[in-house]
């Protein structure tokens, strides 16, 4: 590239004229080429922009100390939905728990116990024979209710009839 | 903590639903579990699970047997002697208000009083209450499972027998065999 | 995004966040912790960012406004931009400084630290980032044309400054 390029490219660069391109061109240039007299103080200029960008730089100890942070960070992020619905199925397991327990009879030892502080009766047979007789109770005195509705029917039945014989 | 709070309430609404007597039924029955007057008759779900081991003797209680086998629990407090039936039955009637049943039938017959409540589960009865009242007699049925009404119904059909009958019955029966707690 | 997304797409521009914040702080500690704080929060609202058109400009925005939050809440500030100035002041005296390209290299970076903060701030995002127009408007939050004008002026400041150190500084050491 012959110098009268690259004076022309540089007045472009000063008028902020030049491409990103013609801007590399142009740190490249003075970054591998010896320049004449009269540009050695533009060839610092780039030098020190190279130079800037080649040794302000954070080191690889900066990223580890970030993807330390970061990944403690994600497996919080991550975690924490989770260890809620734990939370809130172990409070569910407790409170199931101890409904069973307060609702289902206790284990086997004390169940003759239970029966019999519970039930009336210790005889199957007898109880059964009473729900038996519960059952028909329920079943006769439900029938005679729905007697006693059918009856009414009846009536308002006759009724229309009346109504509309009139 | 409330969001604990309502979720315990929750599973405690959903175990009772399924599995349990309502919760002012038992009440109802406790509060009366010391008085002399009535007769009272707990028959559990542990006493249900023993009928299954007895045959069907006859085919006439088969369907009978068949109905007795879905239940899960029959509460009974009875008696066809008190004076102030009718204070029970009103304080029995008031006391379910609270609690969600469905009014079945209602009948008024002179003296008497009789009303059937249903409690419904997923289309299926769960739990069945019959309150009779007036003339000296007090009945509080309670049966719960898995109630079919038709079925129950048909049961006294063939019977031609008066359902009071079989109160005098469970009356005896009681007073021969006091409630044990 | 995931982590290795991350370390692919966001960390890399670590470098040029760091320049940028040690154009405010100038103080290379200090400019860390910005870094840092940037590339976390990045990380945090990775969801959100995945969206933007440019995550980097985004970074280099936080950059600068988290630069300017520390320079505002310390006195920190002002003493080390001056120690800063102390150093570029007495760098010509200094012997480990005395090399004649070291010498030149301050004396650049004397220039720069002359002009006014914006032509700085957009001259070094073009010429040391290799920033486009749109992507400097974009971090400075300033508008286009503010862009050129600034840009114009800071490189004829240093057109004159440099022909007069070409004329005389350099000359007269050789």
């Amino acid at each position: 590239m012959d110098l009268q390029t690259i004076d022309e490219l540089l007045e472009k660069y000063w008028n902020a004229e030049t491409t990103p391109e013609e801007e590399a061109t142009l740190r490249q240039y003075f970054s591998e080429h010896e320049v004449p007299r009269h540009l050695q103080g533009v060839a610092q200029l780039f030098r020190q922009y190279q130079a800037d960008q080649h040794f302000k730089k954070l080191d690889a100890a900066f990223d580890d100390k970030v993807l330390k942070e970061i990944s403690s960070r994600k497996s919080r992020f991550d975690w924490q939905p989770f260890l809620r619905i734990a939370a809130v199925l172990t409070l569910f397991l407790m409170a199931a728990l101890l409904l069973k327990q307060s609702l289902l009879p206790p284990p086997e030892t004390e169940q003759v116990k239970v029966v019999q502080a519970e039930d009336t009766y210790t005889d199957p047979r007898l109880a059964y024979e009473q729900t038996k007789q519960a059952l028909l109770l329920v079943s006769s005195l439900m029938n005679e209710g729905t007697q006693h509705i059918e009856e009414l029917e009846k009536f308002s039945e006759a009724q229309e009839t009346i109504k509309s014989e009139k | 903590m409330k969001k604990l709070i309502v979720i315990v309430l929750l599973i405690d609404l959903i175990a009772f639903r399924v599995n349990a007597q309502d919760a002012a039924i038992s009440s109802m029955f406790d509060k009366y579990a010391d008085n002399e007057d009535l007769t009272k008759v707990t028959i559990t779900s542990k006493m249900f699970d023993l009928f299954t081991e007895f045959e069907p003797e006859d085919p006439e209680t088969k369907e009978l047997t068949e109905a007795i086998s879905k239940l899960k629990g029959l509460k009974i407090l009875a008696s066809d002697s008190i004076q102030n039936a009718n204070q029970y039955y009103q304080e029995a009637a008031s006391s379910i208000q609270s609690s969600n049943f469905e009014e079945l039938m209602s009948v008024r017959d002179g003296k008497e009083n009789m009303r059937f409540l249903i409690k419904e589960n997923g289309g299926k009865i769960s739990e069945l209450l019959m309150l009779v009242g007036g003339n000296h007699k007090f009945v509080a049925l309670d049966l719960y499972g898995e109630i079919d009404l038709k079925q129950i119904s048909k049961l006294s059909r063939g019977m031609k027998i008066n359902g009071m009958e079989y109160l005098e019955n469970i009356d005896k029966q009681g007073k021969k065999k006091p409630a044990e707690h | 995004m995931v982590l290795e997304e991350f370390k692919n797409s966001v960390l890399p521009v670590k470098n040029k966040l760091y320049r940028f914040a040690l154009r405010f702080l100038g103080n290379e500690d200090e400019a860390k912790d910005v870094v840092q704080e940037v590339l976390i929060k990045a990380w945090d609202r990775r969801e959100e960012i995945q969206g933007y058109h440019s995550i980097e400009a985004w970074c280099m925005r936080l950059t600068k406004n988290l630069s300017l939050n520390k320079l505002k809440s310390g006195h920190y500030s002002r003493t080390m931009m001056l120690e800063e100035e102390d150093r570029y002041d007495s760098a010509q005296d200094s012997p480990y400084t005395s090399t004649e390209t070291h010498d030149v290299l301050t004396n650049i970076q004397r220039l720069l630290g002359r002009l006014p903060e914006k032509q700085r701030l957009v001259l070094e995002l073009r010429d040391i980032e290799g920033y486009a127009y749109q992507e400097i408007s974009d971090i400075l939050g300033i508008d286009l044309n503010q862009v050129k004008v600034n840009l114009f002026r800071a490189r004829q400041t240093l057109k004159k400054q440099l022909i007069s150190i070409d004329a005389y500084g350099l000359t007269n050491n050789r």
